[in-house]
């Protein structure tokens, strides 16, 4: 009986190592759930379609004061960019918030994180000084480099 | 051994990865978790997508710059497949957003069918813990794929639909084709060899018998052959491959020159078991455009001088 346990056991183990991408879990039973709370400590990423973004908003002129107060010291009055190497705007609101400043002196709110966005769409001429970003109208704003940009199948 | 914001120091005895995102059950765990799980170990080259780019200006100063972004090492780590079943990754998916706890919090979306593939999460590097600046505690490893999507310090595992288009595969690693446009995910470095000896900086004193050597490496599999070619690509013959001819791993060869004391302009060709043959560059210029940044697997041309002095042709 011990035996055909043993013999149970070890196929289902190998049943569970052949069927990937099926939900078999927990063939070894190593490391151990992850908590909602760690997750959203991390789980930062901002998607084109806009998921990821935190609420709040922000435009150029807020983003202005904040870029000369956080930034100003490594980058002067703004980064220069070239917007047709960016093809989505969500993907600076993400990069900035992941890695500005690289020396993790400051985080940025996300009112302060729209409105540098903001600042620096507007100064490197993809949105106007005047425009609002939020969780919805920066999925929409559509940089001018996004038809150049092809993912083979 | 390259970084966007630094190399961190992160405690492996607190440091956690975390797998989530589309997956039956989210895990997190510690490396001493990884540790346990069944271990493999694999050498592999590790290449910077920018090794060998135009444009850089120390080209013409040896081989350590016009091909030293290039190293290859015995790894140890657990396949990320492993990782992932034990999370169970749930139909639908399609790429694993990986991301380091460096203070870029650098993140790439890696293919799952590279996941699934021969992934892996190392721990160790040449019989030791992984150093600092090579990832430590834990990274990942792509074998094959451009240096860059290697993820160090890593942290967390993301099973998603759809890439998360960081700014590192966007606006950085990638550079217009002959028609502008820009492709994405392209992160297979293709078949290359290159002569280390003689080269730029490491010339010959006089003439008489020299052995040529070099290294060549493929990141779709194994290299099936290398040729040599000593008068400019006019003809070729067989190089001898060393022993040790790992998949996506360097592979060492070797060749015979009688050197006479005139020019002499050297070149090596490698072909992969996918049956690619190294280009040249004008072949690569022509299919990819001028601008030739990143994956520049041309062929390198040496030039043997009159006097042993060995510079390079494309510098
Ligand atoms: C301590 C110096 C420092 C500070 C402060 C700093 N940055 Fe940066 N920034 C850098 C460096 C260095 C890079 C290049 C990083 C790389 O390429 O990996 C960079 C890159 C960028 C880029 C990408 C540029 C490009 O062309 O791809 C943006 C956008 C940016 N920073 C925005 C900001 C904003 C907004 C702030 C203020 C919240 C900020 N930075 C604060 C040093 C700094």
């Amino acid at each position: 009986m011990a035996t055909l346990a043993f013999v149970a056991i070890v196929v289902l183990i190998a049943a569970g190592c052949a069927h990937t991408a099926n939900g078999a879990a927990h063939t070894y039973g190593l490391g151990r759930p992850a908590n909602a709370a760690e997750i959203a400590a991390r789980d930062i990423d901002v998607s084109p379609d806009g998921a990821g973004l935190p609420g709040g908003r922000g435009d150029a002129v807020a983003g202005a004061r904040i870029f000369a107060a956080t930034c100003r010291r490594c980058h002067g009055e703004g980064v220069r960019l070239d917007p047709q190497r960016w093809p989505y705007a969500t993907t600076l609101f993400d990069y900035v918030r992941r890695a500005m400043p690289p020396d993790r002196t400051e985080r940025l709110r996300p009112d302060e994180l729209y409105a540098v966005t903001a600042y620096e769409l507007a100064i490197n001429g993809v949105i106007d000084q005047r425009d609002v970003l939020d969780r919805q109208s920066l999925p929409r704003v559509t940089m001018p480099g996004l038809k150049s940009f092809f993912k083979s199948p | 051994m390259r970084n966007h914001a630094g190399t961190p120091t992160l405690d492996p005895r607190t440091h956690r990865v975390i797998v989530h995102g589309m997956v039956s059950s989210a895990l997190s765990f510690s490396i001493a978790d990884l540790m346990r799980f069944p271990s493999v170990e694999r050498m592999h080259f590790l290449e910077c997508s920018g090794n060998s780019g135009r444009g850089w200006r120390s080209l013409g100063e040896g081989v350590q710059y016009s091909h030293g972004l290039l190293s290859c090492a015995l790894w140890t780590g657990v396949p990320l497949r492993t990782v992932l079943d034990e999370a169970g990754v749930r139909p639908g998916a399609g790429w694993v957003i990986a991301e380091g706890a460096d203070g870029a919090l650098y993140d790439r979306s890696i293919p799952l069918a590279k996941a699934l593939d021969d992934a892996l999460l190392v721990y160790g590097q040449n019989g030791e813990m992984l150093r600092p600046e090579q990832g430590y505690p834990v990274r990942l490893l792509l074998p094959g794929f451009e240096g860059s999507a290697n993820v160090k310090w890593l942290r967390r595992l993301k099973v998603v639909g759809a890439p998360a288009y960081s700014r590192e595969e966007t606006a950085q690693y990638t550079q217009p084709g002959v028609d502008g446009r820009v492709e994405l995910f392209n992160f297979v470095m293709d078949a290359k060899s290159v002569i280390t000896f003689p080269s730029p900086g490491d010339g010959l004193r006089e003439p008489g018998f020299y052995e040529i050597r070099g290294f060549a490496w493929s990141g779709r599999g194994r290299i099936t052959g290398v040729e040599v070619s000593t008068n400019g690509g006019a003809t070729w013959a067989a190089a001898t491959l060393d022993e040790l001819r790992g998949t996506k791993c360097l592979t060492r060869f070797t060749f015979p020159l009688r050197w006479d004391g005139t020019p002499v302009e050297l070149q090596s060709r490698a072909t992969d078991e996918a049956g690619a043959v190294q280009p040249t560059l004008a072949a690569l210029v022509a299919a990819r455009g001028p601008s030739l940044r990143y994956h520049v697997n041309a062929i390198a041309r040496w030039r043997i001088a009159a006097d042993g002095t060995v510079s390079n042709l494309d510098a």
